[in-house]
């Protein structure tokens, strides 16, 4: 039996279905990350598991009990909300000892609990301030100390890091994952953002339309998408319909095929490839790391990754180029 | 910047509008005898002394103290709570009594005085006739909308239901979140409201002339019934009034000046 667990949960208001038999299991230890685009029903499932919502119907336990008929302070759950919601009207500090005090605790345990939580968030400096005074980095950090300061059983986080912007997001992604490596907590993280489920999650749950399409490892999900949907949305993939498969590749097949820009080769001369095309760069994006080309082929635009390597400058666009496709790394998407 | 000598005419001529009048009333309290010259002809405290060992006086101020102490303490006991229980709990609540509170100042003052009286005259098994408590319980409805809009101010800033929901979680109950974060965040609103209510009854004529006028005179009353008389007993009591609203006013200003440090 899996730590948390999760039975053909449905939830609807009034004659609108938000999700429906969402079911799935977390280790304990384990970052499910619940991804999908904005409105399919992430946040509301989020809530029904916090109990701040109730479902039509389904299941949910955690650590063997079910919680479902408990309030949700009694669920051993702690949340970080998209806002944070910090009391502004306390300082650090006491945002995390009002959330200790709720559980009985007193005096000196109370004390060294909340010097600790703000030791383990290196929120030293800022412990006496108020959250108005603090950057978004820094209350995400102290939501994310209040909640774990309880000691949750699950922690659930609502997009806690899509406020901020792109430089320190990243920086707390890793933050988050030394912190989830060192406590060991198990959680349930909702975002929007595919990059980000990636890289946080043990586990993904990809959502669409009040329902999860794929649920696996982050490898899983993004070397193998169950569907359309999913190839849509997690990566940049290239989908080409069977039709279009053989417009570009002259290649007979039943499915789709869903290619990861990282797999297409490109270079300036055919070879041996038994999978191969001929088109002409007409856009190309510097990602850091990589070079993201757009090459047309055939009236059909394809996303070609490549290691960007300072010693070689990119290609030119107009340049024409062969696109080659290793076997492998085909997945076939059925209708 | 540079000095604009027509915007600074133009503010010391609204600046001399504003205040001549303050200070024609403040010389005239201190004016031995002032008729037909500019300043008055001579100063004394005389009329002080005169003004506060008049009786009437002293029943005066602390009749209008009493009721705007008074009126504060039913004022802010009905209406803050029921400003936020309408907009954490009732939001469809709340816009219905974002347009009750305009409304007493919708209606003449002649028509809700009589409403109250009729209210209050034992139609409905209360009688509060000629009593003080008439004024304050007629004072609530007039005070609301002075605690509404500061607190909406407050309230709208914060994320009242996420604030809620995490305290949700944490156990807390309804009644300890509203005292220990909910009011302490909209506490300046609540104090601007408290203030700018103090004003209003102290300030206020119609409805405590109408209700129970004599039989509880206030400071307004009185300035009411020296009109007659001597007008430098009348500019005393003019400039107690002021000074007190002043303090009011003057303490307004301040928390609205700190209200950006608040959250």
């Amino acid at each position: 039996m899996s730590f948390v667990e999760i039975r053909d949960l449905s939830k609807s208001f009034a004659a609108t279905s938000v999700f429906a038999e969402i079911s799935m299991e977390i280790e304990q230890g384990e970052v499910c990350v619940l991804v999908g685009p904005s409105g399919c029903g992430k946040t509301t499932l989020l809530r029904v598991i916090a109990g701040l919502a109730q479902p039509d119907m389904g299941r949910i336990s955690i650590a063997g009990r079910d919680v479902l008929g408990l309030a949700p302070h009694q669920r051993g759950i702690a949340m970080v909300f998209q806002n944070y919601a910090l009391f502004p009207n306390m300082t650090v500090a006491q945002n995390i000892s009002f959330a200790l005090e709720q559980q009985g605790k007193r005096g000196a345990d109370l004390a060294l609990r909340v010097a600790a939580m703000i030791d383990l968030m290196e929120l030293g400096p800022r412990a006496d301030a108020r959250p108005s005074a603090l950057s978004g980095g820094q209350k995400q950090r102290v939501a994310l100390a209040r909640a774990l300061a309880l000691e949750p059983q699950l922690l659930l986080l609502d997009e806690p890091l899509s406020a901020l912007d792109a430089q320190i997001r990243k920086r707390l992604q890793v933050e988050f994952k030394r912190l989830q490596a060192r406590i060991g907590f198990t959680a349930v993280f909702v975002t929007h953002d595919q990059e980000e489920a990636l890289i946080l999650g043990d586990r993904i749950a990809v959502m669409q339309s009040g329902r999860i399409v794929q649920s696996g490892a982050p490898h899983e999900v993004y070397g193998a998408p169950a569907n359309r949907a999913v190839a849509g949305f997690i990566g940049n993939i290239n989908i080409l319909e069977p039709q279009t498969v053989w417009q570009v590749f002259g290649q007979v097949t039943q499915d789709a095929w869903a290619l990861h820009p990282e797999t297409i080769s490109l270079s300036a001369t055919p070879n041996t490839a038994q999978i191969m095309a001929q088109g002409q760069i007409t856009d190309r994006l510097l990602l850091g790391s990589t070079v993201r080309y757009t090459v047309l082929v055939q009236g059909v635009w394809l996303s070609v990754d490549v290691l960007s390597r300072p010693s070689l400058p990119p290609l030119p666009m107009g340049t024409k180029v062969y696109l080659e496709v290793d076997a492998v790394d085909i997945r076939l998407l059925s209708h | 910047m540079r000095l604009d000598p027509v915007r600074i005419g133009l503010l010391a001529l609204l600046f001399v509008v504003l205040f001549l009048p303050i200070v024609a009333v403040g010389l005239n309290a201190f004016a031995v005898e002032w008729a037909g010259s500019i300043l008055p002809v001579g100063y004394t405290w005389g009329w002080f002394a005169q003004m506060v060992t008049d009786p009437r006086f002293g029943q005066a101020v602390r009749n209008s103290l009493i009721l705007a102490f008074g009126s504060l303490l039913a004022s802010s006991l009905t209406c803050v709570p029921a400003i936020l229980a309408a907009h954490c709990y009732y939001p469809k609540l709340d816009r219905l009594l974002g347009g009750l509170v305009v409304l007493p100042y919708a209606v003449p003052g002649i028509v809700m005085a009589l409403g109250l009286l009729r209210l209050y005259a034992g139609n409905y098994g209360i009688v509060l006739t000629g009593s003080p408590w008439l004024l304050i319980l007629g004072y609530i409805p007039l005070g609301a909308s002075l605690y509404y809009m500061p607190m909406k101010s407050s309230l709208n800033a914060l994320a009242v239901q996420d604030l809620l929901e995490a305290g949700y979680l944490l156990g807390v109950s309804d009644l300890k979140l509203q005292w220990r974060v909910i009011l302490p965040c909209v506490r300046q609103g609540v104090v601007i409201g408290l203030i700018l209510n103090f004003t209003l009854v102290i300030s206020e004529f119609v409805y405590s002339n109408l209700l129970v006028g004599g039989l509880f005179p206030t400071m307004q009353i009185l300035m009411y019934v020296l009109r007659g008389g001597s007008g430098h007993l009348l500019s005393v009591l003019i400039m107690v009034y002021f000074v007190i609203v002043l303090i009011a006013t003057t303490l307004v200003s301040l928390i609205v000046m700190r209200r950006k440090e608040a959250l």
